[in-house]
């Protein structure tokens, strides 16, 4: 009977290795020491995925034509059943997943996990922020009021500003001489496909690199991992100076 | 002469490893407990969001949380 039931694991395993790979990601030691300000990234992790999600069953029924865009929208939010929730949790997931993104990188620069060798996932995670702010942006034009219309036309001349490249910037985000069809297309193209897209790759290279690298103790920690042990077997003290060489032996 | 600070950060990475290899826990259940429960959390609150955002507001005037 066991065998019948664990055939299919042992079919995937021998040709995957994935039943072991997951074994291994499971019952991998973390410092004894995290605390919740380390479940940040999940948090994060759970408000992209909830966008992910919400954003697939909104596509199926929003219509990225200035004609109908609104409402398509006002269709969602009023007729469609449970469609307010949906466009509810994507409008306001929108912003818990930037807090949650700004509150992870708090975490991360007082905890100095920035620091070797984790100096790659912070870029990666500040690629992310910037991919998260991109995502908020083009989606904000997407119901397409006088607020998204307005705010995106802001958006766009801030843009414009930029020294360089931002008159190109600013062309290749309208689409044209003004905000119209070109540039709703634009915006959802960007906000469906190519945004998330760098979003779950970036996301799993991140979390290739904190599987890789581990998690960080909390500098508070007398017992943080990887602390200098003293004679007797305990932790040097909390605060060490790089700069401070020590003496000639 | 002191350690140069690449040899250092190396030291101490190795250290980090043993450390946790010895003395820390398993990341199942322990950790993904914490995870957990903080993404719940999360999807609560956001839903909670979208509640209020929705019930607050009556058609023509925006709620508690805007337009």
């Amino acid at each position: 009977m066991e065998a019948v039931a664990l055939y299919p694991l042992d079919w995937v395993e021998e040709r995957s290795g994935l039943v072991g790979y997951t074994k291994w990601f499971l019952f991998r030691k973390v410092p004894h020491d995290i605390s919740w300000a380390q479940t940040l990234g999940a948090a994060a992790l759970t408000a992209f995925l909830s966008q992910a999600i919400t954003g697939v069953v909104l596509a199926m029924y929003y219509k990225p034509d200035p004609n109908a865009a609104y409402g398509s929208v006002v269709n969602i939010t009023e007729e469609l059943t449970l469609g307010w929730l949906v466009r509810g949790m994507h409008k306001w997931g929108a912003s818990v997943f930037i807090i949650l993104l700004f509150f992870h990188m708090a975490r991360t620069f007082l905890f100095g996990a920035y620091k070797y060798p984790r100096e790659l996932n912070w870029v990666i995670g500040v690629l992310l922020l910037v991919s998260g702010m991109l995502e908020g942006f083009t989606g904000y034009l997407l119901p397409w009021d006088q607020t998204a219309y307005w705010a995106t036309a802001v958006g766009i001349n801030l843009n414009a500003t930029a020294p360089f490249l931002g008159p190109f910037l600013a062309q290749f985000l309208q689409g044209g001489l003004y905000i119209g069809p070109d540039t709703l297309a634009k915006f959802y193209a960007l906000h469906m496909l190519l945004i998330p897209g760098a979003i779950f790759a970036l996301i799993g290279l991140h979390l290739y690199l904190v599987v890789r690298l581990g998690v960080t103790s909390p500098p508070w920690s007398a017992t943080a991992a990887g602390r200098e042990r003293v004679d007797g077997g305990g932790r040097e003290g909390l605060i060490r100076d790089p700069a401070v060489q020590e003496e000639p032996s | 002469m002191g350690t140069p600070l690449k040899d250092r950060n190396r030291a101490e990475f190795k250290r980090y490893k043993e450390d946790v290899e010895s003395e820390g826990k398993s990341f199942f259940p322990y950790a993904i407990l914490h995870d957990s429960v903080m993404s719940l959390v999360v999807v609560a609150v956001i839903i909670a969001l979208a509640c209020i955002w929705y019930f607050t507001a009556d058609g023509t005037e925006a709620g508690l949380l805007g337009p």
